[in-house]
């Protein structure tokens, strides 16, 4: 008894001297001005609402709401403030996941749940082909000015298909790529204003300079000799064929069928060796060969260089209209005279385009020019993508298989395809995309879209 | 792109060029809105798609509580039902960015990854060739690396959208009201979407008027080169601005002038531009 109650007074006694100690600490503490707001704010946060929310970061928030919008008239609404902070701001955490939780959720989930059983159902039906399956798509309004664009180039003389080629970012914008295919021959006799005797004797004199340059053996003995050969010999064409006073482009594509039919011709009677131009990857057959007598050797380069002339003709039927602003701005046709020997100097630039066509690059080219080559680049990739099995609407088109190989050839470029498959694409709806040029696509074999950088990939 | 309003946000994906087919909207709203009832999330964001050379994959990302950045969990898809929650793998090295390999497609593929010899200077400055840095990587775990690294780097919001509560928290401002024309072309009112790795003072101090609240978080003109890393381009008729980025070509992100319409999307191949400094 005694003990317990002497103990209960030491302790007391203890107490006592601690509870001082405190007061002392506690008076010393008051002293500073960061206790002083340590404690306002505890006392600030002791104030909690009904909907769990404290004074202290309610006030904060109001104060700092206020020096955000820093409104001219904040004292005559600042009641109007009070009642916004509290009511809009932040719904407290709680009030929101439970709706999370709770029925109206509940509803949009089983919704969510049957509107996925109803897709999942319709899967196996067959889906059309549409820029947005890959994702692309034009910004709005813009698909109406490119589509009146394409109507307007529709009406120009001597166009003979006009499609939406696709979409070249810049660093500042995005070239609209239209491309034209003109009507090779028809135009020309019609700019020319050529009678159609004067072509038909144009056609003969052509016809029979290369003629006379295949058959004779002793002219053609070496590879340097071939080609340089055939330069002449188109530049004869050219020089025949030109009016002193018509472009050089009206020219050659006066030479286009004319040169088209001889190299078929060519390619006809050269039949010793079976050599066949047609496939791909069948030039190879050239290099096989090369252990034959020299007059096939010679005949066979001749032909590659003639074919490559006429693929560089070919590829100038096609003219670009491009135009970083559809809506205000103009459509600019890209210069032509596009050769293999520009593409392949066209590789060293690996910029961004600048968004300003007259640009200066590195190396002395205008961007005009680079992007020029570049879309000549892109439209051969998209070419070779054709498998060689699909040979029905081979006839109709300008560019061949074989000029595609030719161009390979000729350039060494790497090319390749992949079909894209995915649950999004099946493969029945044949997407495929470009592995050299990301951003390519194609759809079939008429079907083409680029969105992309213009740079080429490849890892 | 946050699921509440990603059926209202797509047409503004269509400035950078980009959309969802009707089949993805539909299969994306419903398959995510499952996503957030089975994991509990406070909120859910559509990020893009990456390509693969075999397949792709459909990516998304979701937060926990109110905090955007705090427990964030990453997803991807390559059916748009189906969402596989993206771990952080056990080990990783920053070396995976430099891997110029496209993927593959199949999450369960294992790369194996030859960077080259490493160089190490001697003391007459004569550079010596080192071991070959080599390594396998699952595509899992790098998909995973390059996600994170894109939020990091690349994804940006108009300044205001990020609000620094009194609690500490990285919240999304629901008073956020837009920022206009003239702020809008400038880089510096972009903030990027992540944690503040700055420091405070540093980033309060870029502006003459700053708030606390706003301005705490990482302004977008810190990537190198400055005021080059972004393309930033403009819709006149509606002021939408579009900002795609150069060292992660495919990621671009759009506000409409004076309104709460932000956002940003991935579409490309998972690859950074490491030449892009040439290139400009």
């Amino acid at each position: 008894m005694e003990g317990s109650f002497a103990s209960s007074e030491i302790k007391n006694s203890y107490l006592e001297g601690d509870i001082l100690q405190a007061k002392s600490q506690q008076d010393e503490k008051r002293l500073s001005i960061d206790n002083a707001l340590i404690n306002a704010r505890n006392v600030l946060l002791s104030h909690v609402g009904e909907n769990g929310d404290n004074l202290f970061s309610l006030l904060m928030r109001l104060i700092s709401r206020i020096l955000v919008e820093k409104p001219g008239n904040a004292v005559d609404l600042f009641e109007e403030y009070c009642r916004l902070v509290k009511q809009g701001h932040f719904v407290h955490p709680d009030l929101k996941l439970q709706d999370v939780k709770g029925a109206e959720h509940e509803r949009k989930v089983e919704y969510a749940r049957s509107v996925q059983r109803k897709v999942r159902s319709l899967e196996h039906l067959h889906s059309a082909p549409m820029w947005s399956q890959i994702g692309f798509t034009l910004p709005p309004s813009m698909d109406y000015f490119v589509d009146r664009q394409m109507e307007l180039l529709r009406q120009v003389d001597g166009a003979k298909h006009v499609m939406f080629w696709g979409v070249v970012h810049t660093l500042s914008g995005s070239y609209y790529v239209i491309e034209m295919e003109r009507d090779s021959f028809e135009a020309v006799q019609l700019e020319l204003q050529l009678s159609q005797e004067k072509t038909e004797i144009a056609r003969d004199v052509i016809e029979g300079l290369l003629r006379a340059t295949v058959s004779d053996d002793t002219i053609i003995s070496d590879w340097c000799g071939a080609e340089s050969m055939v330069m002449e010999m188109i530049d004869q064409i050219l020089e025949f064929a030109i009016p002193p006073d018509s472009d050089e482009q009206l020219a050659t594509a006066v030479a286009v069928p004319v040169l088209d039919r001889i190299v078929e011709e060519a390619i006809d009677e050269a039949q010793e060796p079976e050599v066949e131009l047609s496939m791909m990857g069948s030039l190879d057959v050239i290099s096989c060969n090369a252990t034959l007598a020299s007059s096939d050797l010679s005949l066979n380069q001749l032909k590659f260089a003639s074919a490559k002339a006429l693929l560089e003709v070919k590829m100038n039927v096609f003219r670009y209209y491009v135009s970083s602003d559809p809506v205000e701005g103009q459509w600019t046709e890209l210069p032509t005279g596009i050769t293999l020997d520009k593409i392949i100097n066209s590789c060293e630039i690996k910029r961004y385009f600048k968004g300003d066509l007259d640009a200066k690059l590195a190396g002395g080219f205008v961007e005009r020019d680079h992007l020029r080559a570049v879309l000549a680049r892109i439209s051969m990739d998209r070419r070779a993508c054709c498998r060689p099995s699909d040979e029905s609407t081979q006839s109709q088109r300008l560019i061949t298989e074989r000029d595609v190989a030719i161009y390979y050839k000729a350039t060494g470029f790497r090319r390749g395809w992949r079909q894209m498959n995915n649950e999004q694409i099946p493969k029945s709806a044949g997407w495929r995309k470009s592995d050299t040029w990301p951003g390519s696509y194609a759809y079939g074999k008429e079907f083409f879209i680029y969105s992309g950088w213009g740079i080429e990939g490849g890892c | 792109m946050n699921l509440d309003n990603l059926f209202d946000h797509v047409p503004y994906m269509a400035y950078a060029f980009r959309t969802l087919s009707t089949e993805e909207r539909i299969k994306l709203e419903h398959s995510l809105r499952i996503l957030q009832r089975a994991q509990r999330l406070n909120s859910v964001y559509f990020f893009g798609k990456l390509e693969g050379i075999d397949g792709h994959y459909t990516l998304a990302f979701g937060c926990q509580g109110w905090d955007l950045f705090k427990n964030r969990k990453l997803f991807y898809t390559q059916n748009l039902y189906d969402w596989f929650l993206l771990l952080e793998p056990k080990q990783w090295s920053e070396d995976w960015e430099y891997i110029r390999h496209p993927f593959q497609g199949d999450p369960a593929f294992k790369l194996e990854v030859d960077l080259g010899p490493g160089y190490t200077l001697d003391e007459d400055q004569v550079p010596i060739e080192g071991d070959r840095s080599k390594f396998w990587v699952k595509e899992q775990d790098r998909l995973w690396y390059v996600m994170t690294r894109i939020l990091h780097e690349a994804a940006l919001v108009p300044r205001g959208v990020l609000y620094h509560s009194t609690e500490g928290e990285c919240i999304v401002n629901p008073f956020f009201g837009g920022i206009d024309l003239n702020e809008s072309t400038n880089i510096v009112n972009y903030h990027h979407f992540r944690k503040p790795i700055n420091g405070a003072r540093e980033n309060l101090l870029k502006r003459a008027n700053c708030s606390y609240f706003l301005d705490v978080f990482d302004s977008a003109d810190d990537v190198t080169p400055e005021q080059k890393s972004f393309v930033v381009t403009r819709d006149r008729e509606r002021d939408v601005f579009v900002l795609k980025s150069l060292h992660w070509p495919g990621m671009s992100s759009f506000h409409r002038v004076n309104s709460n319409v932000y956002g940003f999307f991935y579409f490309g191949d998972g690859r950074k531009n490491w030449d892009m400094l040439f290139m400009v």
